[in-house]
Parts: structure tokens; C-alpha cells; sequence
């Protein structure tokens, strides 16, 4: 066994670059015509594939584990590179959106997403689980500050643990400085930024969390649950703190419908939780659990969908 | 403040269900969050009691920092902060 595959997700540092050096590069190739970024990113994806075997080998695990769910050939390391190209061709998706050069002009959006974006332009405030499943950033572009066709006065405020990806946020700190007001630390979550979180659903913001990574803090409080046909951990701080906000609960994924195209259309599927919080402590355990069953279910549909843009390059399933 | 200090204790043993707890085992001075000494609550506990004292005692905030945690210190510290800041 690679030691990388038995350790936490937040204790792989920058797996997919190594210095800040590499991030200028970027901003550098990000300028460049579209098509020439992704023959750019195939080219230096395929070395970083042949160098990374941990990334290749928790690759193979989670596509495994989806053809087996989905009853499809199992995958060889054509399948693993194209989940590494995808990964690699989401850094320049979230630069460019950064930039304010990514123009979600196509954009396909359901029912659950009009809904959403109508009780938030009623002023109703909300709480959206997302994943590590197509572009997270793309959820800012519902406001107005990515400078698109946003909800105007709409504030997103994500809660992002920034475990492991310090320089590549550091990088998008440097590309949009007022975007990164806005986020919310969630290693320093406790009782004084809840109250606060609250304040900004009540003033019809919208609140941000991934729903697949445990906290680096609490290791211990997290919950186990099935997730492709094997038991996974998720993050119990995640769904307790929907659970006692009192705001409504979506899941939402932004995914490209096109692979390996930057200019493709993006799709945002937000659905609407059915669990509602009521009783005691005791009953709202039980309903954590069954917000927490919705949410993987939508997850699993949506890695069906799109295989190659669920980005969790570590041993999601162990223990 | 003893009543004050009495009321906060209540909210912690209802929002939190403690059982076998009454306020008069609460030291006022002891850590309510960490290991040791006190009542030992966790961060998802503390998730949970944010939301109780906003609702029972109408504190707010305008930015989150390493000052606005320590009114969460101890009983002592939030009965402090509750009586200057309270909008009840």
C-alpha cells in the first residue's frame, strides 16, 4: 500500500501542483486561445498521470466502484487519464471564471435551479450542498460578482476548508481579491460563526458547503454511509449545521457537458431537499441521516452522468 | 448576572439535552469547549448553542475573528458579552 492512500484528503498537500511557480504558469497558459489550453493541459496531464501512481491508483478505485454500480466494463488507465484530464481542464474552468472570462452563455439550468434562484431573489436566504462533482466556483456566477447574469444582490458565501490548496487559492485570491471576502473558513467554523452564518441567510444570502469532505478537525464526528455500493465517511458538521440553521436546503452540481471542452455548456442541476427538521434532538439525528441518503443518491446519479468530473483524488472510501 | 448567568445555563442543558446536568453544576469560570475541565463541547455542539444564544439572547455579529470567540469561553465570558450587546 502507498502511504498516500491511507491518509485524510487534507493531509495530501497540492497533489495537483507543487509550487506556486507551476500556478504562474497557469495564469500564463490561461491567457492563451481555449483549444491550445486543453492540448497544453492533455500534454502536461499525461506526465503528472504517469508520475502520480497514488492519483492513478484512487482514480481507478472510484471508477471501479461506479462501472461496478452501473453494471459497465471496468475501467483501464484510459478511463484514469481522462479523469485526470478532466480534473486538470476544471483548474483553467475555475482561472478563467476568476478572471471573469468565462461567459456561461449556454447555460442549462432545471426546475429546482429557477426555484432556487427565485426564492433567492424573493430575499430568501437558502443553503446549498454541493460536491467535489464539476465546477463548485460555478455557483458564484449565480451572483452578480463573477459579472454575470447574476441575481443582483445576491450574496454567495461559500464555506471552503482550504486544506491542502493554500497556493491555488492564494493564486485565485490574486486573480479576485473581493471574491474571497466572501468565503468562510471552514476550519474555523464554531459558535460564533454560526450565529454570523445565520445573520447572512436571514439577509437572503446563499450558503455553500461540499457535502464529501471530512473535516480535518473533527476526523472523529463524521458518518458513514453507503456511497457506490461501499461505506464512505461524510462530514457530520456539514449536515448538523443544515440541520439547525433553519433556511432551506438544496443540492446543487454544476457540471460541463462537454469533457474536454472549455467552451461547452454547462449544466446546473439544483434539486430541493425533501427532509424537514423538526422535533427533538434525538428525531433529528434520524433526519440528518436521511438529508445525508438524499444527498449521496444525487451524487451517485450524478457521477453516473459525468464519470470523469468527480474530483476527489484520494481513498474516498477509507476508514 | 446571576440570573443572566442562570438563564444561558438553562439554554445549554435544553438546545443540548444534557441530561443529569443541572445549571448549579455549570462553573461559571470553567472552558464550556475542549477536553478537560468543563463541559468538554465539541464543535458540532457548538454549532447547535451559536444558533440557541442568537435566538434566546439576540447577539449578532458584523465579522467573525479570534475576539468574538472568546466570549464563548466560559459562562462568565458570554454573560458579559450578552449584557453589553444584548438587542433584548
Amino acid at each position: 500500500m502507498d502511504k498516500l492512500d491511507s491518509k485524510h484528503w487534507s493531509e495530501i498537500k497540492e497533489v495537483s501542483a507543487k509550487s506556486s511557480w507551476t500556478f504562474r504558469f497557469m495564469r500564463f497558459v490561461a491567457h492563451l486561445p481555449r483549444p491550445i489550453i486543453i492540448v497544453i493541459t492533455a500534454v502536461i496531464s499525461f506526465f503528472f498521470f504517469l508520475g502520480a501512481k497514488p492519483v492513478r491508483k484512487n482514480s481507478r478505485i472510484y471508477l471501479e466502484k461506479l462501472s461496478k454500480c452501473k453494471g459497465t466494463k471496468q475501467p483501464s488507465w484510459v478511463d484514469c487519464y481522462k479523469h485526470v484530464l478532466c480534473f486538470s481542464i476544471q483548474m483553467f474552468e475555475k482561472i478563467l471564471s476568476w478572471m471573469g472570462k468565462l461567459e456561461i452563455s449556454n447555460l442549462k439550468k432545471n426546475e429546482g435551479c429557477q426555484n432556487l434562484q427565485d426564492s433567492l431573489t424573493s430575499g430568501h436566504g437558502a443553503f446549498l450542498f454541493c460536491s467535489h462533482l464539476g465546477n463548485i466556483d460555478m455557483f458564484r456566477s449565480l451572483s452578480d460578482d463573477g459579472k454575470q447574469k447574476g441575481i443582483k444582490g445576491l450574496h454567495v458565501y461559500p464555506i471552503v476548508d482550504f486544506s491542502g490548496t493554500s497556493k491555488f487559492n492564494n493564486l485565485l485570491r490574486e486573480l479576485n481579491p473581493e471574491l474571497m471576502d466572501h468565503v468562510i473558513d471552514a476550519k474555523n467554523i464554531g459558535v460564533d460563526s454560526v450565529i454570523w452564518i445565520k445573520e447572512k441567510i436571514d439577509e437572503g444570502g446563499l450558503i455553500v458547503i461540499a457535502g464529501d469532505r471530512t473535516s480535518p478537525n473533527t476526523q472523529n464526528r463524521t458518518l458513514t454511509a453507503p456511497f457506490l455500493g461501499e461505506e464512505a465517511n461524510f462530514p457530520e458538521g456539514a449536515f448538523t449545521l443544515a440541520s439547525v440553521i433553519g433556511a432551506p436546503i438544496y443540492f446543487g452540481f454544476g457540471t460541463r457537458s462537454k469533457n474536454f471542452n472549455l467552451n461547452s455548456t454547462y449544466e446546473f442541476n439544483i434539486y430541493k431537499a425533501k427532509t424537514q427538521f423538526t422535533g427533538t434532538r434525538k428525531e433529528r439525528k434520524l433526519q440528518i441521516r436521511q438529508l445525508l441518503e438524499e444527498y449521496i443518491a444525487l451524487v451517485e446519479n450524478a457521477c453516473e452522468k459525468h464519470p470523469y468530473q468527480w474530483y476527489n483524488f484520494y481513498n474516498f472510501w477509507n476508514k | 448576572m446571576n440570573e443572566l448567568k442562570n438563564k444561558i445555563k438553562e439554554v445549554i442543558i435544553s438546545v443540548l439535552e444534557l441530561e443529569d446536568i443541572t445549571p448549579e453544576d455549570i462553573d461559571d469560570e470553567a472552558p464550556l469547549f475542549g477536553k478537560g475541565k468543563g463541559l468538554g463541547l465539541d464543535s458540532i455542539d457548538a454549532l447547535e448553542l451559536g444558533l440557541a444564544i442568537k435566538d434566546n439572547f439576540g447577539v449578532s455579529f458584523t465579522a467573525v475573528n479570534e475576539e468574538t470567540r472568546k466570549h464563548f469561553a466560559s459562562i462568565n465570558a458570554l454573560a458579559t458579552y450578552i449584557s453589553a450587546n444584548s438587542e433584548k
